[in-house]
C-alpha cells in the first residue's frame, strides 16, 4: 500500500513538472514497474491538462458502509438458507416422506423469513435510492467486497448442490424429490448468483 | 430487469411463507400438538410402569395410585398422576382386563391416526373406535 502510495505521488510530482504520460510511463518501466501498475497510477490523475494535476476519485471504505452490507448479507445468507430449509421441508411434505417432526425446521424457517425477508427488502431498496441519488456510493470497496463474498458463497453452493446431484446419480438416489430439492437449491443460489453479477455489471458504465 | 428478478425472490419468499403456515397451521395448532406429544408421553411412562420390567411379577393393580406395585417407577408417575391430562387435567383411563393385561387411554386434540405413525413405538399403540389412542399391555404370567 505504502508503495502504491509513493508511485501515486510520483504521477503527481511527475506530471506537475510537466513531462508527458508517455515520458512517465518509460521512466516507471524502466524502474522495474508493470505496465499494469504503471497504467493504475496514471489513470489516478486525470487527463486535462491542469496544474496541480486533477485526482480521479478512488474506492471508498468507511466503516457505515461496512455495517450496511455486512448486514445485508447476513441477512441475506441467513434468509436464503432457511428459505431452502423451508422449501425442502415442503417438498418433503408433498411426496409424503416428511416425518412428524417437519413442522420444527419449517416453523423456525419461516419465522427467520418474516423477519429476513422484510429487512433484506428494506436495505436493498434504500441502497438502490442511495446510489440513484449519489454514484459515488458505487466506489465502496465494501459493497464491492461484500457482492463478491456473496458470489463466492452462491458459487460455491451450486457446486455443491451440482456435486450432490452427481453423486445422488452415480449411487441410484437420484429420484424425483431429490430433483425438486436440487432445483430449489439451484434456484435460490442461483437467483442470488444472477442478481449480484447484474448488479456488478449494471454498475459498470457509471 | 434485476428488478424482475427481485420481484420473484420476494414472490419465492412470500410462497414458503404461506406454504409454511398453512403445512404447520397457526399458534394454536402448535400448542395442541405439543400437548399431544406430552399425552402420549405420558402414556409411555404409564405404560412402563405397569409394565414393571425387571421386577418380581405382580398381578396388575387395580388403579394407578397403588402405591405397592413396581415402587423403583414411582417417582416418574407421580407428576402425570397429580397433574393429569395437560389440557383438561383429567386422569388418564386406565383399564384393567385381567391380572396381566390392560390399556392406558387418552383423547388426542389432532390426528390420533398420525401420531400413532410418527411413534417409535406403535406395536404398543391401540387406536379404539371413539378415536382414543391406547397403549397396550400384556405383562408375562407371574411364575410364583
Amino acid at each position: 500500500m505504502a508503495q502504491r502510495d509513493e508511485l501515486s505521488i510520483f504521477v503527481r510530482d511527475a506530471l506537475t513538472a510537466g513531462k508527458s504520460r508517455p515520458e512517465i510511463a518509460a521512466a516507471l518501466a524502466h524502474a522495474g514497474w508493470r505496465s499494469a501498475e504503471v497504467q493504475d497510477a496514471l489513470n489516478g490523475w486525470d487527463e486535462m491538462p491542469f496544474s496541480p494535476p486533477v485526482p480521479r476519485p478512488v474506492a471508498t471504505v468507511s466503516a457505515r458502509d461496512f455495517f450496511t452490507y455486512a448486514l445485508t448479507f447476513c441477512v441475506l445468507i441467513l434468509g436464503a438458507f432457511n428459505l431452502v430449509v423451508v422449501l425442502q421441508a415442503l417438498v418433503d411434505l408433498v411426496f409424503a416422506t416428511g416425518d412428524g417432526d417437519s413442522d420444527r425446521p419449517i416453523r423456525w424457517g419461516v419465522a427467520v423469513l418474516i423477519v429476513t425477508a422484510p429487512l433484506y427488502l428494506w436495505l436493498t431498496l434504500r441502497e438502490r435510492q442511495k446510489l440513484a441519488r449519489d454514484p459515488a456510493h458505487y466506489r465502496s470497496a465494501i459493497r464491492k467486497w461484500m457482492i463478491y463474498i456473496g458470489l463466492l458463497l452462491a458459487a460455491l453452493t451450486l457446486l455443491g448442490d451440482a456435486i450432490a446431484t452427481i453423486y445422488a446419480l452415480l449411487t441410484g438416489d437420484l429420484t424425483l424429490q431429490f430433483i425438486v430439492k436440487a432445483l430449489v437449491v439451484l434456484v435460490v443460489a442461483g437467483g442470488i448468483f444472477g442478481f449480484y453479477v447484474r448488479d456488478l455489471r449494471e454498475e459498470a458504465p457509471a | 430487469m434485476n428488478k424482475l428478478l427481485l420481484i420473484c425472490m420476494c414472490l419465492l419468499v412470500g410462497g414458503a411463507i404461506v406454504g409454511g403456515l398453512m403445512v404447520i397451521g397457526g399458534p394454536k395448532q402448535a400448542r395442541l400438538a405439543r400437548e399431544d406429544k406430552q399425552r402420549i408421553s405420558d402414556l409411555r411412562i404409564l405404560r412402563s410402569h405397569l409394565m414393571c420390567i425387571g421386577h418380581p411379577r405382580k398381578p396388575l393393580p387395580q388403579t394407578l395410585t397403588d402405591d405397592a406395585y413396581c415402587p423403583s417407577t414411582r417417582h416418574s408417575l407421580h407428576d402425570i398422576l397429580a397433574s393429569g391430562d395437560p389440557a383438561s387435567g383429567a386422569p388418564y383411563v386406565y383399564r384393567r382386563f385381567s391380572d396381566t393385561a390392560f390399556e392406558v387411554c387418552t383423547t388426542l386434540a389432532l390426528n390420533s391416526q398420525k401420531a400413532r405413525k410418527a411413534a417409535f413405538d406403535q406395536g404398543n399403540i391401540a387406536l379404539r373406535a371413539d378415536d382414543t389412542l391406547c397403549f397396550i399391555g400384556e405383562r408375562a404370567v407371574s411364575i410364583e
